[in-house]
Order: structure tokens, then sequence, then C-alpha cells
């Protein structure tokens, strides 16, 4: 340890004593430097925490008027560190109950068990401020399973259009030719073996096998993550888009 | 059970009579600095170091057994710290040496038995 090292340890552990005594007792040691130069404060004063032991000696240190502050402080400290780690170990818990339904999969048990309700004669099918799945469906009629069947969550009206507001659904979409128009909403799109015109905005539209499309129509203002792998596609969308992000699905997204 | 060595025996003895040591030193100087006492002691045969004679005198200090004064030389040569006995100290070193020489005297009456 070196006489530096020494005299600032030294000054740390008589924080006890009043700011005067301390610097008095740390130029006094200092100092003493020039009575023997070639020798290091260690070997002449020994250990530093013995040292201030024996300065410390038959001192009362008074309890600090700050105290309250410290030990505020401290148990501030551990709730905020207590609230950190139950806020880390509710995002954890949050995040294992995420879906874990996987829309890419055709055979997947909630696909399965679903209940299935249908519409014949659908022409159109407006989706709003909704999240949901587009299944393609090799049935005559459109069919769908909705977490809300209320009056404003699906309309069905006597024009042959769909109305999807504010809700949780899984659509199958047959082949024959409907208009979807989708408003602010999530919508996974997955094996609609068809060709489909759809009305996209401020949506996020995530394509299940994006290689299997050829997208084409007027994209603007979007993010479109798919666009180099939907080129060569069997299945043909014809998309108008503003505003929108386009790409890939991938479970647990 | 505690069974007290030689060490923490002298330990206990050395805190009293280095006091009375200090005092009978600086008196015989006048005034002393800290470098300077320890080297004294060690010529008259005392085995101490800078480590247990600083704090001593500092704790001297505050009991109002010696006073100090900074000296802080003009041109060469290095600041010290003096120190002196204290004005109302001067009882309290009769008083010791009274002491001293009375245990001294107990201590030959009673080897000399």
């Amino acid at each position: 340890m070196d006489n530096a090292t020494y005299l600032k340890k030294l000054s740390k552990l008589l924080k006890g004593l009043e700011r005067s005594s301390r610097n008095e007792i740390l130029r006094e040691i200092k100092l003493s430097l020039n009575d023997m130069p070639d020798a290091t404060l260690k070997s002449r004063f020994g250990p530093v925490d013995k040292l201030a032991n024996e300065y410390l000696e038959d001192v009362n240190i008074p309890p600090s008027k700050f105290k309250w502050l410290y030990v505020s402080a401290k148990y501030c400290l551990m709730l905020f560190a207590v609230l950190v780690i139950a806020v880390i170990g509710l995002i954890y818990w949050l995040s294992q109950q995420t879906d874990q339904f996987d829309y890419a999969d055709l055979q997947a048990p909630e696909l399965l068990q679903t209940q299935w309700q249908s519409l014949s004669g659908v022409r159109e099918l407006n989706i709003e401020q909704s999240s949901t799945v587009i299944y393609g469906s090799s049935d005559a009629a459109i069919s769908f399973s909705c977490a809300r069947d209320g009056q404003n969550s699906l309309m069905v009206d006597t024009e042959g259009v769909v109305n999807v507001f504010q809700n949780e659904c899984l659509l199958r979409v047959p082949t024959h030719s409907v208009k979807i128009n989708i408003e602010q909403s999530t919508v996974v799109l997955n094996n609609l073996a068809s060709s489909k015109d759809i009305t996209i905005f401020q949506t996020n539209l995530r394509i299940v096998d994006p290689s299997n499309y050829t997208i084409s129509g007027q994209i603007s203002q979007c993010d479109d993550q798919v666009a180099s792998q939907t080129l060569n596609g069997k299945n043909q969308l014809n998309l108008t888009a503003s505003q929108c992000l386009i790409e890939p699905y991938s479970p647990k997204m | 059970m505690h069974v007290k060595t030689i060490d923490q025996w002298e330990t206990q003895f050395r805190k009293g009579i280095l006091e009375a040591l200090v005092l009978m030193a600086i008196r015989s100087k006048t005034q002393m600095y800290g470098y300077e006492l320890v080297e004294f002691l060690k010529q008259q045969g005392l085995d101490c170091s800078e480590g247990t004679i600083y704090p001593l005198l500092n704790r001297m200090q505050k009991n109002e057994w010696l006073v100090s004064e900074w000296d802080i030389p003009v041109g060469s040569g290095s600041p010290r710290k003096w120190y002196k006995i204290h004005s109302s100290a001067g009882h309290l070193y009769t008083d010791m040496i009274s002491k001293i020489d009375n245990y001294q005297t107990v201590i030959s009456k009673i080897r000399s038995m």
C-alpha cells in the first residue's frame, strides 16, 4: 500500500471524527513523512485499520442527525429492489401466459376444437379494430368464431356484408370472391388459396409463408417486410394498402 | 474461560505508564514533536511505535494534558506539530510521579522480602 492510499484509507476510517480533528491527524501523519522520507507509512505506523482504531479509542461517535435519512434511503432502496423483482416476475409470468396458439398450424388443437358458425352469400368482409386470423377454406360459405358476438362486434347485413368490430375472430374465407377491408387491426393470413382483393389501412398484416403469394396492387406508406418473398407465389393477393406493416408470421409474436 | 496472555497484560499495563512516560519526556525537553518523541523513547530503551504514540498524543491533547502548536518554518524545513504540557496539567504530572514512586517503593519492598 503506498502512502497516498494509506492516508486515503485512514481518512475513510476516521469518518466518525469531526472533520477538523480528522484533518489535523492526517496532516500530522502526512508531514511526518519528512522525518523518514524513505520509509512507508505502513512500515512506521502499522496496519491502517489498527492505527484508526487507536485514534477512535475512547471516542464516542454521536449518531448522525441525518441517520434517519440514511435509514429511510436504505429502506426505500430495499422497497425499490423488491418492486423491481416483482415487476420482473410479473413480466416473466405474463410472458409465460402469452398466446401459445400457433396460427400457422392448421392442425392446432385450438383450431380443431373451434366451434364454427357459417354464413353463406358473403361477398364483403369488413374488419375494424380487431385481431383476426383469416384462413383459406374450400367451403362454399364463410365461417367464423369470434370472442364476442354482440350486435356491434359482429354484424351481418342483408347485402352480404360482414362487419367485425373490436373483436377477436378466427375466419375461414371460401375460395369464391370475397372482398376484404381491414382497418386498424392485426390480421394473420394463412393459406388464402385463391385470388383475393384486400384493402388494409393502419393495419399489421402478418402472412404465413409469404412465398406462397404473389402480391400486386398499390402499397403506400407501409413497411413491407415480405416484398421480396411475395413475387412468384401461386396465390394472388391484390392488395391496396396504406400506413401498414406487412411481415411474415411466426408464432408467439 | 478467557486466559489473559502476557501481551494482553502488557497492553493494559503500558496504557497508563506510557502516558506518564510521554509527560516525563516532553517535560524534560519542554516541547517535542511526534517523531522526536518516538525516537527519544526508543533511545531510552522503550519498545514503542509511531502507530501507538501519535494516537496517544492526540488523546492526551483531547484530555487537555497536552497542548499542541504547529510550527511552520519560513523557507526550508518542514512544518511540525509540537506538543507541550498543558498549563493545567502540572498537578496531574506531580500526582502521577508520586503514584509511580509509590508503586516503585511497594514493588521494591515486596521483591526484597
